[in-house]
Protein backbone atom coordinates (compact mmCIF):
# COMPACT_ATOMS: atom_id res chain seq x y z
CA UNK A 1 0.00 0.00 0.00
CA UNK A 2 1.50 3.37 -0.70
CA UNK A 3 0.55 6.27 1.37
CA UNK A 4 1.20 9.63 0.13
CA UNK A 5 -1.83 11.73 0.04
CA UNK A 6 -2.18 12.12 3.61
CA UNK A 7 0.91 14.40 3.92
CA UNK A 8 0.09 16.52 0.84
CA UNK A 9 -1.00 20.59 1.42
CA UNK A 10 -3.77 22.27 -0.23
CA UNK A 11 -2.47 25.19 -2.42
CA UNK A 12 -2.46 28.15 0.02
CA UNK A 13 -0.05 26.02 2.12
CA UNK A 14 2.47 25.30 -0.72
CA UNK A 15 2.42 28.82 -2.03
CA UNK A 16 2.79 30.38 1.29
CA UNK A 17 5.47 28.18 2.65
CA UNK A 18 7.02 29.26 -1.04
CA UNK A 19 6.93 32.33 0.08
CA UNK A 20 7.91 31.84 3.68
CA UNK A 21 10.64 30.47 2.86
CA UNK A 22 11.92 33.12 0.25
CA UNK A 23 11.84 35.41 2.82
CA UNK A 24 13.91 33.69 4.92
CA UNK A 25 16.23 32.65 2.53
CA UNK A 26 16.78 36.45 1.27
CA UNK A 27 17.99 36.66 4.72
CA UNK A 28 20.18 33.66 5.54
CA UNK A 29 21.55 33.16 1.97
CA UNK A 30 22.42 37.00 1.33
CA UNK A 31 26.22 35.92 0.52
CA UNK A 32 24.62 34.26 -2.78
CA UNK A 33 21.75 36.46 -3.09
CA UNK A 34 25.21 38.77 -3.73
CA UNK A 35 26.76 35.94 -6.20
CA UNK A 36 23.78 36.00 -8.13
CA UNK A 37 23.49 40.34 -8.42
CA UNK A 38 27.20 40.09 -9.51
CA UNK A 39 25.48 37.86 -12.70
CA UNK A 40 23.14 40.92 -12.81
CA UNK A 41 25.15 43.46 -12.81
CA UNK A 42 27.36 42.02 -15.78
CA UNK A 43 24.64 41.05 -18.12
CA UNK A 44 22.82 44.21 -17.71
CA UNK A 45 26.21 46.06 -18.35
CA UNK A 46 26.68 43.72 -21.62
CA UNK A 47 22.83 45.15 -21.99
CA UNK A 48 23.48 48.69 -21.88
CA UNK A 49 22.43 50.44 -24.75
CA UNK A 50 25.40 51.39 -27.41
CA UNK A 51 27.41 49.15 -25.33
CA UNK A 52 27.12 45.93 -28.00
CA UNK A 53 28.63 47.13 -31.23
CA UNK A 54 28.49 44.97 -34.47
CA UNK A 55 26.18 44.20 -37.46
CA UNK A 56 23.05 45.28 -35.23
CA UNK A 57 20.48 43.16 -37.78
CA UNK A 58 22.62 39.93 -37.23
CA UNK A 59 22.11 40.44 -33.57
CA UNK A 60 18.18 40.64 -33.10
CA UNK A 61 18.08 37.29 -32.15
CA UNK A 62 20.30 36.43 -29.95
CA UNK A 63 19.60 39.61 -27.84
CA UNK A 64 16.21 38.22 -27.98
CA UNK A 65 17.27 34.88 -26.97
CA UNK A 66 19.93 35.86 -24.48
CA UNK A 67 17.12 38.36 -22.58
CA UNK A 68 15.07 34.82 -22.64
CA UNK A 69 18.18 33.26 -21.27
CA UNK A 70 17.78 36.24 -18.05
CA UNK A 71 14.11 35.79 -17.53
CA UNK A 72 15.24 31.82 -16.57
CA UNK A 73 18.08 32.52 -14.65
CA UNK A 74 16.03 34.91 -12.52
CA UNK A 75 13.19 32.56 -12.19
CA UNK A 76 15.64 29.62 -11.30
CA UNK A 77 16.81 31.91 -8.47
CA UNK A 78 13.28 32.35 -7.50
CA UNK A 79 12.35 28.82 -7.40
CA UNK A 80 15.96 27.95 -5.36
CA UNK A 81 15.38 30.73 -3.00
CA UNK A 82 11.92 29.62 -2.28
CA UNK A 83 13.40 25.78 -1.83
CA UNK A 84 11.44 23.97 -4.85
CA UNK A 85 14.99 22.45 -6.21
CA UNK A 86 13.88 20.06 -9.35
CA UNK A 87 11.93 23.09 -10.57
CA UNK A 88 15.22 25.06 -10.26
CA UNK A 89 17.16 22.97 -12.14
CA UNK A 90 14.29 22.69 -15.14
CA UNK A 91 14.90 26.53 -15.37
CA UNK A 92 18.41 26.60 -15.21
CA UNK A 93 18.20 23.80 -18.37
CA UNK A 94 16.57 26.45 -19.98
CA UNK A 95 18.52 29.08 -19.43
CA UNK A 96 21.16 27.71 -20.76
CA UNK A 97 19.79 26.45 -23.63
CA UNK A 98 18.65 30.10 -24.51
CA UNK A 99 22.50 31.21 -24.28
CA UNK A 100 23.58 28.83 -26.33
CA UNK A 101 21.30 29.04 -28.73
CA UNK A 102 22.27 32.63 -28.94
CA UNK A 103 25.38 32.04 -29.40
CA UNK A 104 25.10 29.70 -32.02
CA UNK A 105 23.21 32.11 -34.18
CA UNK A 106 26.17 34.40 -33.44
CA UNK A 107 28.71 32.42 -35.04
CA UNK A 108 26.41 31.17 -37.82
CA UNK A 109 23.78 34.17 -38.28
CA UNK A 110 21.90 32.46 -41.05
CA UNK A 111 20.46 29.63 -38.25
CA UNK A 112 18.57 32.64 -37.11
CA UNK A 113 16.39 32.31 -39.97
CA UNK A 114 15.60 28.79 -39.39
CA UNK A 115 15.42 29.26 -35.32
CA UNK A 116 12.46 32.40 -36.63
CA UNK A 117 10.99 30.47 -39.58
CA UNK A 118 10.22 27.28 -37.49
CA UNK A 119 6.21 27.10 -37.51
CA UNK A 120 6.15 28.92 -41.07
CA UNK A 121 5.62 25.18 -41.85
CA UNK A 122 6.25 21.56 -41.26
CA UNK A 123 9.19 21.55 -43.51
CA UNK A 124 10.21 24.68 -41.73
CA UNK A 125 10.06 22.83 -38.16
CA UNK A 126 11.52 19.90 -39.35
CA UNK A 127 14.60 22.26 -40.49
CA UNK A 128 14.56 23.76 -37.23
CA UNK A 129 14.51 20.32 -35.66
CA UNK A 130 17.53 19.40 -37.66
CA UNK A 131 19.76 22.21 -37.41
CA UNK A 132 18.78 23.34 -33.56
CA UNK A 133 20.24 20.05 -31.33
CA UNK A 134 21.67 21.52 -28.16
CA UNK A 135 24.38 18.93 -27.87
CA UNK A 136 25.81 19.90 -31.35
CA UNK A 137 26.26 23.35 -30.24
CA UNK A 138 27.56 22.56 -26.80
CA UNK A 139 30.15 20.61 -28.61
CA UNK A 140 30.88 24.07 -31.01
CA UNK A 141 31.98 25.63 -28.29
CA UNK A 142 35.64 27.14 -27.85
CA UNK A 143 37.94 24.74 -25.91
CA UNK A 144 38.94 27.28 -23.70
CA UNK A 145 38.31 30.79 -22.89
CA UNK A 146 35.44 32.44 -20.49
CA UNK A 147 33.16 29.60 -21.69
CA UNK A 148 34.82 26.28 -21.92
CA UNK A 149 32.88 23.32 -23.58
CA UNK A 150 33.68 21.18 -21.13
CA UNK A 151 32.75 23.12 -18.12
CA UNK A 152 29.35 24.13 -19.57
CA UNK A 153 28.76 20.68 -21.09
CA UNK A 154 28.80 19.18 -18.02
CA UNK A 155 26.92 22.49 -16.40
CA UNK A 156 23.99 21.24 -18.85
CA UNK A 157 23.91 17.54 -17.82
CA UNK A 158 23.95 18.60 -14.17
CA UNK A 159 20.55 20.36 -15.04
CA UNK A 160 19.09 17.89 -17.13
CA UNK A 161 19.97 14.72 -13.85
CA UNK A 162 18.85 17.09 -11.17
CA UNK A 163 15.36 18.42 -12.66
CA UNK A 164 15.83 19.48 -16.09
CA UNK A 165 14.67 16.30 -17.37
CA UNK A 166 12.39 13.65 -15.22
CA UNK A 167 15.57 11.34 -14.17
CA UNK A 168 15.71 9.30 -11.06
CA UNK A 169 19.19 12.08 -9.97
CA UNK A 170 16.53 14.58 -9.84
CA UNK A 171 13.63 12.48 -7.97
CA UNK A 172 16.06 10.33 -5.82
CA UNK A 173 18.11 13.84 -4.76
CA UNK A 174 14.85 15.19 -3.49
CA UNK A 175 12.92 12.18 -1.92
CA UNK A 176 13.27 8.99 -0.19
CA UNK A 177 11.47 5.41 0.34
CA UNK A 178 9.58 5.30 3.73
CA UNK A 179 8.63 1.67 4.58
CA UNK A 180 6.59 0.20 7.57
CA UNK A 181 5.05 -3.41 7.74
CA UNK A 182 1.34 -0.84 6.74
CA UNK A 183 2.70 0.90 3.96
CA UNK A 184 5.49 2.14 1.65
CA UNK A 185 6.17 5.79 1.18
CA UNK A 186 7.75 7.09 -1.89
CA UNK A 187 8.36 10.96 -0.68
CA UNK A 188 9.15 13.93 -3.08
CA UNK A 189 9.95 17.16 -0.49
CA UNK A 190 8.26 20.15 -2.35
CA UNK A 191 11.01 21.95 -0.86
CA UNK A 192 14.22 21.39 -0.07
CA UNK A 193 16.65 22.12 2.47
CA UNK A 194 20.17 21.26 3.32
CA UNK A 195 22.17 19.38 1.06
CA UNK A 196 20.14 19.72 -2.10
CA UNK A 197 19.38 23.27 -1.55
CA UNK A 198 23.17 24.05 -1.51
CA UNK A 199 23.66 22.55 -4.49
CA UNK A 200 20.63 24.08 -6.20
CA UNK A 201 22.06 27.42 -5.15
CA UNK A 202 25.90 26.35 -6.60
CA UNK A 203 24.36 25.21 -9.88
CA UNK A 204 22.38 28.40 -10.18
CA UNK A 205 25.14 30.51 -9.68
CA UNK A 206 27.65 28.69 -12.40
CA UNK A 207 24.45 28.25 -14.26
CA UNK A 208 24.16 32.81 -14.72
CA UNK A 209 28.03 32.78 -14.66
CA UNK A 210 28.38 30.84 -18.03
CA UNK A 211 25.64 32.73 -19.29
CA UNK A 212 27.11 36.03 -19.33
CA UNK A 213 30.55 34.57 -20.32
CA UNK A 214 28.38 33.34 -23.29
CA UNK A 215 27.37 36.34 -23.53
CA UNK A 216 30.83 37.94 -23.33
CA UNK A 217 31.60 35.53 -26.09
CA UNK A 218 28.67 36.33 -28.53
CA UNK A 219 29.34 39.97 -28.18
CA UNK A 220 33.17 40.29 -27.66
CA UNK A 221 33.11 42.45 -24.37
CA UNK A 222 34.29 41.50 -21.11
CA UNK A 223 32.56 41.85 -18.21
CA UNK A 224 31.75 38.43 -17.06
CA UNK A 225 32.96 38.89 -13.10
CA UNK A 226 36.02 37.89 -12.56
CA UNK A 227 36.85 34.79 -9.66
CA UNK A 228 33.35 34.34 -9.80
CA UNK A 229 33.37 29.98 -9.88
CA UNK A 230 36.15 30.32 -7.31
CA UNK A 231 34.13 32.35 -4.90
CA UNK A 232 31.10 30.13 -5.91
CA UNK A 233 33.12 26.91 -4.84
CA UNK A 234 34.89 28.60 -1.52
CA UNK A 235 30.67 29.81 -0.76
CA UNK A 236 29.80 26.30 -1.45
CA UNK A 237 32.40 24.49 0.78
CA UNK A 238 31.31 26.69 3.90
CA UNK A 239 28.18 26.02 2.98
CA UNK A 240 29.18 22.17 3.39
CA UNK A 241 30.48 22.42 6.42
CA UNK A 242 26.83 24.39 8.00
CA UNK A 243 24.85 21.63 6.25
CA UNK A 244 23.34 18.44 7.08
CA UNK A 245 21.78 15.95 4.23
CA UNK A 246 18.57 17.41 5.75
CA UNK A 247 19.34 20.71 5.95
CA UNK A 248 19.46 23.08 9.18
CA UNK A 249 17.81 26.30 8.06
CA UNK A 250 14.28 26.54 9.54
CA UNK A 251 11.64 25.70 7.93
CA UNK A 252 9.84 29.18 8.21
CA UNK B 1 22.65 50.90 -29.86
CA UNK B 2 21.30 47.55 -29.92
CA UNK B 3 18.82 48.42 -26.66
CA UNK B 4 16.36 51.27 -25.00
CA UNK B 5 15.78 48.93 -22.11
CA UNK B 6 17.32 50.47 -18.76
CA UNK B 7 19.26 51.74 -15.63
CA UNK B 8 20.38 49.39 -12.92
CA UNK B 9 18.82 45.97 -12.62
CA UNK B 10 18.89 44.94 -8.91
CA UNK B 11 18.11 41.32 -8.21
CA UNK B 12 16.07 42.27 -4.88
CA UNK B 13 13.52 44.65 -6.83
CA UNK B 14 12.92 42.19 -9.35
CA UNK B 15 12.60 39.26 -6.71
CA UNK B 16 10.62 42.29 -4.45
CA UNK B 17 7.85 42.87 -7.73
CA UNK B 18 7.84 39.45 -8.11
CA UNK B 19 6.36 38.72 -4.59
CA UNK B 20 4.13 42.05 -5.08
CA UNK B 21 3.25 40.42 -8.13
CA UNK B 22 2.15 37.08 -6.25
CA UNK B 23 0.08 38.32 -3.55
CA UNK B 24 -2.11 40.72 -5.84
CA UNK B 25 -2.91 37.98 -8.19
CA UNK B 26 -3.50 35.45 -4.88
CA UNK B 27 -5.98 38.38 -4.25
CA UNK B 28 -7.13 38.61 -7.92
CA UNK B 29 -6.97 35.83 -9.38
CA UNK B 30 -8.80 33.69 -6.47
CA UNK B 31 -10.98 31.44 -9.34
CA UNK B 32 -7.93 30.39 -10.82
CA UNK B 33 -6.68 29.44 -7.09
CA UNK B 34 -9.93 27.48 -6.81
CA UNK B 35 -9.38 25.95 -10.60
CA UNK B 36 -5.67 24.66 -9.17
CA UNK B 37 -6.76 23.96 -5.84
CA UNK B 38 -9.03 21.14 -7.35
CA UNK B 39 -6.03 19.19 -9.08
CA UNK B 40 -4.07 19.24 -5.41
CA UNK B 41 -7.42 17.65 -4.12
CA UNK B 42 -7.65 15.04 -6.63
CA UNK B 43 -3.75 14.08 -6.66
CA UNK B 44 -3.74 14.08 -2.89
CA UNK B 45 -6.75 11.78 -3.24
CA UNK B 46 -5.56 9.71 -5.82
CA UNK B 47 -2.41 9.07 -3.74
CA UNK B 48 -4.07 8.73 -0.77
CA UNK B 49 -3.63 5.97 1.94
CA UNK B 50 -4.89 2.84 0.71
CA UNK B 51 -6.27 3.99 -2.51
CA UNK B 52 -3.07 3.10 -4.55
CA UNK B 53 -2.37 -0.97 -4.50
CA UNK B 54 0.12 -3.31 -5.72
CA UNK B 55 3.46 -4.40 -5.29
CA UNK B 56 5.59 -1.25 -3.83
CA UNK B 57 8.58 -2.38 -6.69
CA UNK B 58 6.50 -1.85 -9.28
CA UNK B 59 4.77 1.01 -8.95
CA UNK B 60 7.67 3.19 -6.81
CA UNK B 61 8.88 4.59 -9.74
CA UNK B 62 5.95 5.89 -11.34
CA UNK B 63 4.52 7.14 -8.07
CA UNK B 64 7.88 9.10 -7.57
CA UNK B 65 7.23 10.53 -11.09
CA UNK B 66 3.86 11.34 -10.24
CA UNK B 67 5.51 13.12 -6.98
CA UNK B 68 7.67 15.31 -9.87
CA UNK B 69 5.07 16.17 -11.60
CA UNK B 70 3.56 17.18 -8.88
CA UNK B 71 6.39 19.43 -7.60
CA UNK B 72 6.24 20.70 -11.22
CA UNK B 73 2.71 21.86 -11.33
CA UNK B 74 2.59 23.54 -8.11
CA UNK B 75 6.23 25.62 -9.11
CA UNK B 76 4.29 26.44 -12.33
CA UNK B 77 1.43 28.18 -10.51
CA UNK B 78 3.95 29.96 -8.19
CA UNK B 79 6.08 31.66 -10.87
CA UNK B 80 3.15 31.75 -13.06
CA UNK B 81 1.19 33.88 -10.36
CA UNK B 82 4.25 35.83 -10.01
CA UNK B 83 4.16 37.36 -13.41
CA UNK B 84 7.40 35.06 -15.01
CA UNK B 85 5.12 33.42 -17.86
CA UNK B 86 8.07 31.77 -19.92
CA UNK B 87 9.30 30.02 -16.53
CA UNK B 88 5.69 29.13 -15.86
CA UNK B 89 5.20 27.20 -19.33
CA UNK B 90 8.95 25.79 -18.86
CA UNK B 91 8.01 23.76 -16.04
CA UNK B 92 4.08 23.30 -17.20
CA UNK B 93 6.59 21.05 -19.99
CA UNK B 94 8.07 18.95 -17.03
CA UNK B 95 5.13 18.35 -15.25
CA UNK B 96 3.41 16.76 -18.42
CA UNK B 97 6.56 14.55 -19.41
CA UNK B 98 7.19 13.68 -15.57
CA UNK B 99 3.39 12.16 -15.85
CA UNK B 100 3.94 10.80 -19.35
CA UNK B 101 7.03 9.20 -18.26
CA UNK B 102 5.37 7.90 -15.34
CA UNK B 103 2.52 6.91 -17.33
CA UNK B 104 4.53 4.61 -19.63
CA UNK B 105 6.54 2.99 -17.02
CA UNK B 106 3.38 2.21 -14.95
CA UNK B 107 2.22 0.31 -18.86
CA UNK B 108 5.34 -1.15 -19.17
CA UNK B 109 7.24 -1.86 -16.02
CA UNK B 110 10.78 -3.07 -18.19
CA UNK B 111 10.96 0.93 -18.41
CA UNK B 112 11.38 1.54 -15.15
CA UNK B 113 14.53 -0.34 -14.99
CA UNK B 114 16.01 1.94 -18.23
CA UNK B 115 14.80 4.73 -16.66
CA UNK B 116 16.51 4.21 -13.28
CA UNK B 117 19.72 3.09 -14.94
CA UNK B 118 20.04 5.58 -17.11
CA UNK B 119 23.59 6.88 -16.29
CA UNK B 120 24.76 3.77 -15.51
CA UNK B 121 26.49 2.69 -18.96
CA UNK B 122 26.90 4.60 -22.30
CA UNK B 123 24.56 1.32 -24.02
CA UNK B 124 21.78 2.04 -20.94
CA UNK B 125 21.88 5.75 -21.77
CA UNK B 126 21.11 4.61 -25.36
CA UNK B 127 18.20 2.21 -24.62
CA UNK B 128 16.84 5.12 -22.90
CA UNK B 129 16.98 7.76 -25.16
CA UNK B 130 15.30 5.08 -27.90
CA UNK B 131 12.71 4.17 -25.56
CA UNK B 132 11.56 7.80 -24.00
CA UNK B 133 10.73 9.53 -27.08
CA UNK B 134 8.25 12.31 -25.36
CA UNK B 135 6.43 12.64 -28.44
CA UNK B 136 6.47 8.63 -28.84
CA UNK B 137 4.99 8.36 -25.56
CA UNK B 138 2.40 10.60 -25.61
CA UNK B 139 0.92 9.55 -29.11
CA UNK B 140 0.97 5.83 -27.34
CA UNK B 141 -1.44 7.01 -24.47
CA UNK B 142 -4.30 6.06 -25.13
CA UNK B 143 -7.75 7.89 -26.36
CA UNK B 144 -10.04 8.08 -23.56
CA UNK B 145 -13.36 10.20 -22.68
CA UNK B 146 -11.25 11.81 -19.77
CA UNK B 147 -8.48 12.74 -22.09
CA UNK B 148 -8.63 12.61 -25.42
CA UNK B 149 -5.77 11.49 -27.56
CA UNK B 150 -4.94 14.88 -29.29
CA UNK B 151 -5.44 17.06 -26.25
CA UNK B 152 -1.99 16.11 -24.31
CA UNK B 153 -0.20 16.43 -27.62
CA UNK B 154 -1.84 20.28 -28.44
CA UNK B 155 -1.03 21.00 -24.79
CA UNK B 156 2.57 19.82 -24.63
CA UNK B 157 3.30 21.77 -28.23
CA UNK B 158 2.05 24.85 -26.29
CA UNK B 159 4.15 24.35 -23.70
CA UNK B 160 7.12 23.87 -25.44
CA UNK B 161 6.47 27.12 -28.03
CA UNK B 162 5.89 29.55 -25.43
CA UNK B 163 8.81 28.51 -22.57
CA UNK B 164 9.00 25.08 -22.83
CA UNK B 165 11.86 25.74 -25.06
CA UNK B 166 13.68 28.83 -26.80
CA UNK B 167 11.42 29.08 -29.29
CA UNK B 168 10.79 32.23 -31.22
CA UNK B 169 6.61 32.94 -30.17
CA UNK B 170 7.76 33.19 -26.45
CA UNK B 171 10.88 35.27 -27.44
CA UNK B 172 8.99 37.34 -29.42
CA UNK B 173 5.88 38.04 -26.89
CA UNK B 174 8.64 38.51 -23.94
CA UNK B 175 10.51 41.13 -26.15
CA UNK B 176 7.16 42.66 -27.08
CA UNK B 177 6.67 43.19 -23.68
CA UNK B 178 9.95 44.38 -22.38
CA UNK B 179 9.82 46.45 -25.92
CA UNK B 180 7.05 48.03 -24.91
CA UNK B 181 7.60 49.31 -21.01
CA UNK B 182 9.76 51.67 -19.39
CA UNK B 183 11.88 49.79 -16.73
CA UNK B 184 10.33 49.77 -13.62
CA UNK B 185 11.73 49.37 -10.45
CA UNK B 186 14.73 47.91 -11.38
CA UNK B 187 13.37 45.12 -13.51
CA UNK B 188 9.73 44.97 -13.18
CA UNK B 189 8.87 44.75 -16.85
CA UNK B 190 10.37 41.55 -16.78
CA UNK B 191 7.01 40.03 -14.55
CA UNK B 192 3.51 39.96 -16.29
CA UNK B 193 0.60 40.96 -13.99
CA UNK B 194 -1.99 41.01 -16.78
CA UNK B 195 -2.78 40.54 -20.23
CA UNK B 196 -2.97 37.85 -22.23
CA UNK B 197 0.28 36.57 -21.75
CA UNK B 198 -0.51 35.60 -18.21
CA UNK B 199 -4.64 34.41 -18.88
CA UNK B 200 -2.81 31.77 -21.39
CA UNK B 201 -0.10 30.69 -18.94
CA UNK B 202 -3.18 30.42 -16.37
CA UNK B 203 -5.14 28.37 -18.48
CA UNK B 204 -2.53 25.82 -19.61
CA UNK B 205 -1.57 25.63 -15.77
CA UNK B 206 -4.29 24.21 -14.83
CA UNK B 207 -4.65 22.29 -18.13
CA UNK B 208 -1.59 20.76 -17.59
CA UNK B 209 -2.80 20.10 -14.04
CA UNK B 210 -6.14 18.05 -15.11
CA UNK B 211 -3.43 16.22 -17.60
CA UNK B 212 -1.24 15.27 -15.03
CA UNK B 213 -4.83 14.17 -12.53
CA UNK B 214 -5.85 12.06 -15.46
CA UNK B 215 -3.04 10.05 -16.34
CA UNK B 216 -2.96 9.37 -12.55
CA UNK B 217 -6.14 8.31 -12.40
CA UNK B 218 -5.64 6.48 -15.42
CA UNK B 219 -2.22 4.56 -14.17
CA UNK B 220 -3.97 3.99 -10.81
CA UNK B 221 -6.92 3.00 -11.34
CA UNK B 222 -8.75 5.48 -9.31
CA UNK B 223 -11.44 7.76 -10.28
CA UNK B 224 -10.75 11.43 -8.85
CA UNK B 225 -9.59 13.88 -11.72
CA UNK B 226 -12.57 16.52 -11.31
CA UNK B 227 -15.31 16.17 -13.48
CA UNK B 228 -15.81 19.10 -16.33
CA UNK B 229 -12.91 20.89 -15.67
CA UNK B 230 -11.66 21.44 -19.01
CA UNK B 231 -15.15 23.24 -19.66
CA UNK B 232 -15.08 24.93 -16.74
CA UNK B 233 -11.04 26.69 -17.71
CA UNK B 234 -12.34 27.05 -20.88
CA UNK B 235 -15.20 29.17 -19.48
CA UNK B 236 -13.33 30.87 -16.38
CA UNK B 237 -10.89 32.01 -19.56
CA UNK B 238 -13.70 33.01 -21.67
CA UNK B 239 -15.15 35.08 -19.25
CA UNK B 240 -11.75 36.74 -18.17
CA UNK B 241 -11.54 37.97 -21.77
CA UNK B 242 -14.64 40.10 -20.67
CA UNK B 243 -12.40 41.79 -18.06
CA UNK B 244 -10.65 45.13 -18.52
CA UNK B 245 -7.33 43.87 -16.93
CA UNK B 246 -6.92 40.93 -19.92
CA UNK B 247 -6.99 41.01 -23.89
CA UNK B 248 -8.67 37.81 -25.17
CA UNK B 249 -7.41 34.16 -25.46
CA UNK B 250 -7.68 33.79 -28.97
CA UNK B 251 -4.34 33.37 -29.51
CA UNK B 252 -4.50 29.77 -28.26
CA UNK B 253 -3.94 26.66 -30.14
CA UNK B 254 -4.71 24.09 -27.95
CA UNK B 255 -7.50 21.84 -28.81
CA UNK B 256 -11.51 23.37 -27.92
CA UNK B 257 -12.61 21.74 -25.04
CA UNK B 258 -14.08 18.59 -25.22
CA UNK B 259 -17.92 17.82 -23.94
CA UNK B 260 -18.42 14.43 -22.50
Amino acid sequence: MIDEGSRLPTITQILDRAEGNRHVSRHLLSEWFSLFQEVIVSHDGIMTPGFVQGNLENLTIPMLLVNYAFSYFIAAVDTCLSGQVSPCFALQRLCIESAVYAHAIVRTPELGTVWAMRDTSDADLQACKAKFKIGDFLNDLPDTGPAPRATVRSLYDRTISYGGHPNSGGALSVGGVDETDEYVSVGIELFSEGRPLLHALEATADVGYVMVCLEDLMFNVHLAPAGLPERIAMLSAAGLHNTTVGGNKPAE
Amino acid sequence: MVNSYWDSLVLGRILDSADECRRASRQSLQRWLSLFEEIVVSHRGIMASGLLQGYPEEVGVPVGLVRCSFDYFTAAIDVGLSGQVPACFGLQRLCIESAVYAYSIMRRPELGDIWLMRNDTPENRKSFQREFQITDLIDALPDSDLLPHGDTKGLYNLTIDYGGHPNRDAALASAMRWGSKERQSGGAEFLELEGLPLLLALKTTALTGYCMACLEEMMFSVALAPHTFPERVHALAVSSHGDPKTYGIAVARQSEPRTR
